[in-house]
């Protein structure tokens, strides 16, 4: 209950972080338009693990399509989130088997893992978010000179953000 | 039927996944308006090519039927050909008039058959004794006089050409001059070419006079074109002209003539006979 009580928080707290202040950073210089942070991944990222796939993937989908309601975006939040939420499954599926059995669910399993591989992850998932977001918003745009330095752009802002409230919100658990 | 529900329940996260990405692509393609402009614009690229390559794979097919289709209209046109056809009509056009009693009455004929290379030529035309076509009857086109019905069958007659060294005769009128007299004839070299004979030398005949059918005549109606004076040739010893005459009619392009019916023919004759048999 509590758990869900935080996902809920985290959510709300992301939506409010993308809203009120990544939507509003408007970069003075003359790239400013490539840089489109979607924190939103985050969330998606940090999803129990415990849960089953199609918990995940309906999850994903209804939290991308929230995510979408506030940001008249119709449907292009929704589908990449689904996107992520399928494959997700499988790149913590041992995360899931390691930690099972123990009543650890509570806190985020995140901290369980080496930092590495929270990078990989992390900067992985950000960067396919951020890849198949922009390219379905920016449909028929020259790839190399507007989606690509986007994406690189924006995903690497995001993992910052991504890192800085990860140590934020979940402190690592000391074995 | 319980296996396949069973592997459907087994494989139920990716059908899921692949529901939700359909919907969120629908949602997206039904709410953006660039996207859907974007998607629009692709899908309607992507079938007319795709219609395009059914329609070539079906041109191979049905090039045989289309070929029969083409021949059948082929044919179908060629029978609507002018050349085909055979003017039926025996209508004779008139003009009713209460204050001129109509005196001549024209025909419209085709020619069949045509000469200019001979000393004497002929033209077959595609009326006859059925048309109410008689010998000595005028042929003229519109571009100018063209001969003289010589034989009549049922359906087809004769005409001789003006292009006859001495067979037909026709008197002229000098239009600027109001003058008749002399003939028109041809002298069997050039057919584009005839001579104007009989012209006193005191008469002002000009280069560029225009001869036409004169009022006297009862074959043709009056002002019915001949030629045009091209040249004027005069000797001391002759007290006539020798005019070279261009013909108004070039004899060798006529396709159509009218035939001309002189109404009051009969009465004429019939007069001048008894004015002979009065007066030997």
């Amino acid at each position: 209950m509590i758990n869900l009580l935080k996902q809920i928080a985290v959510f709300l707290l992301l939506i409010f972080i993308q809203l009120f202040i990544l939507n509003n950073l408007i970069l003075g210089f003359n790239f400013g338009y490539l840089f489109q942070p979607q924190i939103i991944v985050f969330f998606l990222l940090l999803l129990p693990v415990s849960y089953t796939h199609v918990q995940q993937i309906l999850l994903a989908f209804f939290s991308g399509l929230l995510v979408d309601f506030f940001f008249n975006s119709w449907g292009i939040h929704a589908a990449v989130s689904t996107l992520i939420g399928f494959f997700r499954y499988y790149v913590v599926l041992d995360v899931d088997s390691a930690i099972s059995g123990r009543d650890e669910d509570n806190k985020a399993w995140t901290s369980k893992k080496s930092k590495t591989w929270k990078w990989f992850y992390f900067l992985g998932f950000t960067t396919i978010y951020h890849f198949f977001f922009i390219l379905i918003e920016s449909l028929g745009r020259n790839f190399f000179s507007y989606v690509l330095p986007s994406v690189i752009v924006s995903s690497l802002f995001t993992f910052l953000l991504i890192l800085i409230l990860e140590n934020l919100l979940y402190k690592p658990s000391r074995n | 039927m319980n296996s396949i529900f069973k592997y459907i329940q087994r494989k139920l996260h990716v059908l899921l996944f692949l529901l939700l990405e359909l919907f969120c692509i629908i949602i997206i393609v039904r709410n953006n308006v660039y996207q859907s402009a974007y998607y629009f614009n692709n899908t309607k690229k992507i079938s007319a090519k795709i219609n395009e390559v059914n329609n070539h794979l079906f041109d191979y097919v049905a090039l045989y039927q289309k070929n029969e289709a083409l021949t059948n209209e082929n044919l179908m046109l060629r029978q609507h050909l002018k050349s085909n056809y055979v003017i039926e009509s025996k209508k004779i056009f008139e003009i009713n008039d209460t204050v001129y009693k109509q005196r001549y009455k024209y025909l419209p004929a085709q020619i069949i058959a045509n000469s200019t290379n001979r000393a004497n030529n002929y033209i077959t035309i595609n009326r006859g004794k059925a048309s109410g076509i008689e010998q000595g009857m005028g042929v003229f086109c519109p571009e100018g006089v063209v001969g003289i019905v010589e034989r009549v069958s049922e359906n087809y007659s004769i005409v001789v050409s003006l292009l006859s060294t001495n067979k037909f005769k026709i008197v002229p009128k000098i239009k600027e001059l109001s003058y008749t007299k002399g003939s028109v004839e041809w002298d069997g070299k050039d057919p584009l070419f005839l001579a104007l004979k009989g012209i006193n030398k005191y008469e002002a005949l000009k280069v560029g006079n225009h001869l036409v059918t004169s009022p006297y005549t009862k074959i043709f109606p009056e002002n019915i074109p001949i030629g045009l004076v091209s040249e004027i040739k005069q000797s001391s010893s002759d007290p006539f002209f020798k005019a070279t005459i261009k013909s108004s009619v070039n004899f060798g392009k006529i396709q159509n003539v009218y035939i001309v019916i002189d109404l009051f023919k009969s009465e004429i004759e019939q007069l001048e006979k008894q004015t002979i048999i009065s007066n030997p």
